[in-house]
């Protein structure tokens, strides 16, 4: 590993008490990913972008079920009032969706706030390759193309799963012992 | 008022049957067995009887809920027991005013907004009609005494309040019917007489029916008839509350 590289010098300002465990964390974590998805500079790169993807899939798909467990009397409450199934899917898909939205928008905000603490602590100036200015265009259009479509295709199965759930159970209102 | 008759028999249970299947020992219960119950246009029938032999069961079957094992349902002259899931969803928004015995009110949703859910679930209205059924939810608030709670989330309200919120948002439609289950366990002397006004005057004004899940005697007292269920039957139509007739047709 480069030892100018953020990793090792987070690292050192930890051994040497200068900075808290937790941000050298972060920022270790950050490197390490950034360099594993940065433009081929891994030979595995393609691989290590797929279970980044991979992660962002089973976390959507996590988060959407259990939201859908925990609002399961809601959704059952929203459907006896008339929302058809199609609506519900929807408007959990809309919302994973947002969420996806706001950990792509953190993701770039994040990335500049790295490389910024990266370049304080080497002494040289900012690169203005790895800033969110410079990720425009095609890149980033492909980018949050694909992590929405991940997100879509991730939290389709729990939205579904939760349109059909059944009314009556999901109102609490038959014991949970009886089944169909 | 003519209209009305015209419409009697609004719901009609002939010959109901509803089993499940035990999760764990694979045995048939029978929840209901040979219901045949007819409610007309501004009745109110209240369901009793011990807890666990039906009463919520059949509540779930009349309101389009679940489909039934055997036997037929006519609701508004429509058999609904070969529906599918859109149009019994169709059904349910156009003629049914449920009210849920634990509330489920939307935590993120003011009152009116909650009381107004059942409308904003369906197509766009024209800010005429909009208006209208802002201030017609407003007036259901007002008239069960939620007038200052209106802009309030569910959070702020106790559960009296929210049981109050949910039978507005069973209201707001102007449904045929509305089936309830416990509508009024939470309620205190003077909210229990606010909702009973407010539904006689839905049953005289409106024609709706109402099919209702209670141990309340005061609101057994209101009702135009009393059903007991006992291990899914109706075993019996209490002597001491004989059957009345609508009070619109009083």
């Amino acid at each position: 590993m480069n030892p100018a590289s953020p990793a090792c010098l987070a690292l050192r300002a930890v051994l040497a008490g200068r900075a808290p465990a937790r941000v050298a964390l972060l920022v270790i974590g950050l490197d390490v990913g950034a360099l594993a998805l940065g433009a081929g500079r891994l030979p595995g790169w393609y691989a290590l972008s797929m279970m980044g993807l991979a992660v962002i899939a089973c976390v959507v798909a996590a988060t959407v079920s259990l939201q859908a467990q925990t609002r399961r009397r809601e959704l059952a409450t929203l459907r006896t009032l008339g929302m058809s199934r199609t609506a519900l899917v929807l408007m959990l898909e809309l919302e994973a969706l947002w969420i996806s939205a706001a950990g792509m928008l953190l993701g770039l905000l994040g990335s500049s706030a790295v490389e910024r603490i990266a370049a304080g602590w080497q002494g040289r100036p900012v690169d203005s390759s790895a800033l969110v200015g410079a990720a425009t265009g095609m890149p980033l259009l492909a980018g949050a193309c694909g992590i929405a479509g991940v997100t879509l295709l991730a939290a389709l199965g729990p939205a579904l799963h939760a349109a059909r759930q059944d009314l009556a159970l999901a109102l609490a209102l038959l014991p949970a012992h009886q089944d169909r | 008022m003519q209209a009305i008759r015209q419409q009697a028999a609004l719901l009609a249970l002939s010959g109901v049957h509803k089993h499940y299947r035990h999760a764990r020992c694979g045995t048939h219960v029978d929840a209901l067995c040979d219901i045949d119950l007819q409610v007309d246009a501004g009745e109110m029938v209240a369901v009793c009887g011990p807890s666990g032999h039906g009463k919520t069961t059949l509540l779930n079957l009349i309101g389009l809920l679940e489909p039934v094992s055997a036997g037929s349902i006519t609701l508004d002259g429509i058999g609904v027991a070969g529906l599918g899931e859109p149009a019994r969803r169709a059904l349910r928004a156009r003629l049914i005013g449920p009210v849920f015995q634990a509330f489920t009110l939307m935590p993120l949703m003011t009152a009116q907004e909650n009381v107004m859910l059942p409308l904003l679930l369906r197509r766009r209205l024209p800010r005429p009609d909009w208006l209208e059924a802002c201030a017609y939810a407003a007036e259901l608030l007002a008239r069960l005494g939620l007038a200052a709670h209106v802009h309030h989330l569910p959070a702020r309200l106790d559960a009296g309040q929210c049981q109050r919120v949910a039978i507005a948002r069973a209201l707001m439609t102007r449904p045929r019917l509305v089936v309830a289950d416990e509508p009024t366990s939470r309620l205190d002397g003077s909210a229990l007489r606010m909702v009973l006004d407010l539904f006689g005057a839905c049953q005289r004004e409106q024609g709706t029916a109402f099919v209702i899940s209670t141990r309340d005697q005061r609101q057994l007292h209101r009702a135009s008839r009393t059903l007991q269920l006992n291990e899914g039957r109706i075993v019996q139509w209490p002597a001491d509350l004989p059957r009345r007739r609508p009070e619109w047709r009083a």
